[in-house]
């Protein structure tokens, strides 16, 4: 690389890392249009705990089907797990007893203002029937508690918008039946005892999986997901009845969003500092490299959808800062050390250090990749937050400090090849004193 | 320069094998130590999760609504203290206050959380009836504004099972890993380690009086995510002074591990103060909830290094030595010829010849060597005996 060639590169990197950060903090409205353009990191996903959300209680109505528990503690599973579908993997779900002796679900959903969201996404529970006939009186087909799984919104063949349906067992069985008995008849599908609409069956559905489609031109995505919403709804084992809605603030404190901020914004200014201080020229260049990291770490974080930031996400965001340091680090180290015992000019120790670092960088972050990726997998909703959090940052810290770290030290040396001082280098002295070797052998004493 | 010279011996000469048995003590003193605090708070206290330190996540507990109207937005602060005061002096702690604003203003409100000190039904229906009286009291101009709701765990028991069965999965996959990448050993010094961290860590939340809630779970899985990379770094320089002794007898796996950690001791200081430093700036400005998740951290990465640097090293030293020993007595009894090169000196070779060491350096005088070396024909390991092959 000659040095024209490096002045843009490094020009390049600056100008990137600038525009990611205006871009990531500042909104106006977009020229000749009604969209306004809103920073970026403004859009990062909050939870419970940083950001406060809305909380609604709902009774459940008591019934005759007995074994309350079990449908209450079915009902807030899959409450839990159509928020976690929703994006709200934050939300929690929560069984209580009211001062009355009910039953209460308590649904809490972080970052939403509006509690009329809140229904839209958990829908209002209700009972879900499909019947033969099209009277309010007429013999179940389907009960949606006892049958239905889940209810979702998917394409069909010609790629229009569509509502699947997933049954359970006993659902399967009994929907192969139905659908056998009423092929090419239409059979309606009943909320709360009123009609919402009419389905025809084509053909016989064993297999426990069905989608609905509209006749003409296929529905719309709002249509199919109100759809979906509703027919889901009425898979729960339980009537709700909706006693309260409030937004509640954040359990952390109000403050302590900004609170996590600033401590973030001192504790890697003190990190940029340290690195200046320990390993100079080097340590601009980590220091750099960490500027890109957070830039493209912050735009993540907001343009994935797992990603509701909370205490425990922001510490895994501060674990992957803590990592990607750390890469930095061994690779220094490392450099350091072919500089100090060999007679290598400046850009073949940075080469050196670099290959033979690489081993314990990559072999140290897939290891807690596969932490990350297993807690994604198995993990429970607000874990997976989290994992997904850990996942981003670790790729990008080894991305930062193999690829970009390298990059900007390429340039550096077309600059500046010699100067010990500020690379923060030094040979070995002829008096100093070489690592002695080990005097004591364990080995030998446990073998006499 | 004095000082900063002594500093360089004692890191050129420290030695984790020589005192590893040292070493092993400090965690079972602070286990017994652990295990005095649960067993006095726990007899004292009369509950042995509230000695554990068990929060409303795990055990289910009240949320007490405090309707307010306007009192509850404008003087929030104010309001809160002086309800949080009411129901600490019933001796139970409160986890958590939130303002509720609702649609209509009047309906405004501030809610408590706190843990159940009884398992007694009616006994916690007859607290909370007392909490509700009192708090009730506080505002005589309102009327029925206290309701309370009895809560059942969150999802937080739902989150350790997954997350321990996760985490049991993941431990094993590493494990695998670094079987593959490493050698046996290595893979099982580093799993102990990670046990070892996972449960000082806990010994030392509690220790400390830290209450545990579901952002701890979070915390454990965030340090053994750190620890292990701490240790495989120790290792990789393992791996690489290993390398060149394949297949040979008696290795100093000791001595080995020791310049290991040498070498890679200035990174474990730097690194554990980088991710520390945002840590404890964090615990410092936050509120009650936010030190309760950070404290933990802090106390994990301080077991994580102290369990790669002064545990993992020496217990891999320990396994391989007897592991190869156990080996070799194997291919013995089984009269295989076993493929040693026997080697007259004690000391290997310090430069393979045509073959200039990486590593560089002028050789060094080997010190010579005692009377026990020499029966036991053992391989010291120094720097030198350390060569790398180019591409």
């Amino acid at each position: 690389m000659n040095k024209k060639k490096s002045i843009v590169v490094l020009s390049v990197i600056g100008i990137f890392i600038i525009l990611m950060a205006v871009f990531a903090l500042v909104s106006f409205p977009i020229a000749n249009t009604v969209y306004d353009y809103t920073g970026y990191a403004k859009t990062i996903k909050l939870g419970l705990d940083m950001s406060g959300g809305i909380s609604a209680v709902f009774e459940v109505q008591p019934d005759q089907y007995g074994d309350l528990d079990t449908r209450v503690d079915g009902t807030i599973s899959s409450l839990q797990s159509l928020l976690v579908s929703k994006g709200y993997t934050e939300s929690t779900v929560t069984k209580g007893t009211n001062s009355n002796g009910n039953i209460t679900i308590r649904v809490e959903v972080p970052d939403v203002q509006d509690p009329e969201r809140v229904l839209k996404l958990i829908g209002r529970p209700a009972t879900l029937e499909f019947k033969g006939e099209d009277k309010s009186s007429a013999e179940n087909l389907i009960v949606g508690r006892d049958h239905l799984e889940s209810a979702y919104v998917t394409m069909d063949e010609s790629n229009n918008f569509a509502v699947g349906l997933k049954f359970n067992k006993a659902g399967t069985e009994k929907f192969a039946e139905v659908t056998k008995e009423y092929l090419n008849k239409a059979i309606y599908i009943y909320i709360d005892g009123e009609r919402y609409t009419q389905v025809n069956v084509n053909s016989q559905i064993s297999n426990g999986s069905a989608i609905i489609t509209s006749g003409n031109n296929g529905y719309t995505y709002q249509e199919a997901l109100d759809f979906a919403t509703r027919l889901q709804s009425g898979t729960f084992g339980v009537s709700l009845k909706q006693t309260e809605v409030r937004n509640i603030s954040a359990t952390l404190g109000e403050n302590s969003i900004n609170i996590a901020i600033i401590a973030g914004i001192v504790g890697i200014a003190i990190i940029f500092i340290f690195l200046l201080i320990v390993y100079r020229g080097l340590g601009l260049a980590a220091d750099l490299a960490l500027c890109v990291y957070i830039v493209l770490l912050i735009w993540f974080c907001a343009v994935l959808p797992w990603v509701q930031l909370t205490l425990p996400g922001i510490a895994g965001i501060l674990l992957s800062i803590g990592m990607a340091v750390d890469a930095n680090v061994i690779i220094f180290e490392r450099v350091k050390d072919e500089y100090r015992r060999s007679n290598k000019p400046i850009q073949t120790s940075i080469k050196d250090g670099f290959k033979r670092s690489i081993g314990a960088i990559i072999d140290g972050n897939v290891t807690t990749i596969i932490g990350a990726v297993v807690l994604w997998v198995l993990g429970s909703a607000s874990i997976v937050g989290f994992a997904v959090t850990l996942f981003i940052g670790i790729i990008l810290s080894m991305f930062t400090s193999l690829v970009i770290t390298r990059l900007i030290l390429k340039c550096f040396i077309p600059l500046n090849s010699t100067s010990e001082k500020f690379y923060g280098l030094k040979r070995k002295k002829e008096d100093e004193e070489e690592t002695p070797v080990p005097s004591k052998l364990t080995t030998a004493k446990e073998e006499a | 320069m004095t000082k900063m010279k002594g500093f360089r011996n004692l890191c050129n000469t420290f030695s984790v094998n020589k005192h590893s048995r040292w070493f092993a003590m400090v965690p079972f003193l602070v286990l017994i130590i652990a295990l005095v605090v649960i067993v006095a708070f726990g007899a004292t206290g009369g509950s042995y999760t509230d000695a554990v330190g068990i929060g409303i996540d795990f055990e289910g507990g009240t949320v007490l609504t405090v309707t307010l109207g306007n009192e509850a937005i404008d003087n929030y602060e104010e309001n809160r203290a002086k309800i949080t005061e009411t129901i600490q002096s019933f001796g139970v702690t409160v986890s958590y206050s939130q303002q509720q604003v609702a649609s209509n203003v009047n309906n405004s409100s501030i809610s408590f959380r706190y843990k159940n000190i009884s398992n007694n039904d009616t006994e916690i229906n007859e607290l909370n009836v007392k909490i509700r009286d009192a708090v009730d009291n506080l505002y005589p101009e309102r009327v029925g504004n206290v309701t309370y709701e009895s809560i059942g765990a969150t999802a937080a028991r739902d989150l350790l099972s997954k997350a321990g069965i996760a985490l049991a999965v993941s431990v094993v996959i590493i494990l695998i890993y670094i079987i593959i990448r490493f050698t046996l050993m290595s893979g099982f010094a580093a799993i102990i380690a990670l046990i070892h961290d996972v449960v000082i860590m806990f010994a030392l939340t509690v220790i400390c009086r830290v209450q545990i809630n579901s952002s701890y779970v979070a915390a454990m899985i965030t340090i053994i995510a750190y620890s292990i990379n701490n240790t495989i770094i120790i290792f990789d320089r393992c791996r690489e002074s290993i390398k060149p002794l394949k297949g040979q007898k008696n290795i100093d796996y000791a001595g080995i591990g020791d310049a290991a950690v040498r070498s890679t001791f200035t990174r474990s200081v730097y690194t554990t103060f980088t991710t520390m430093i945002t840590v404890i700036f964090l615990a410092i400005l936050g509120s009650d909830s936010i030190r309760e998740f950070c404290v933990p951290i802090i106390l994990g990465l301080v077991a994580g290094m102290y369990s790669s640097v002064f545990l993992a090293t020496p217990l891999w030293a320990a396994m391989s030595a007897s592991f190869d020993k156990t080996k070799a007595k194997y291919f013995k009894r089984n009269s295989v010829t076993y493929d040693v090169k026997e080697d007259e000196e004690e000391i290997i070779p310090a430069v393979r010849q045509g073959q200039p060491a990486l590593a560089g350096g002028e050789p060094k005088n080997v010190k010579p060597s005692t009377q026990k070396q020499q029966q036991n024909k053992v391989y010291k390991y120094s720097k030198k005996n350390t060569t790398f092959k180019k591409k």
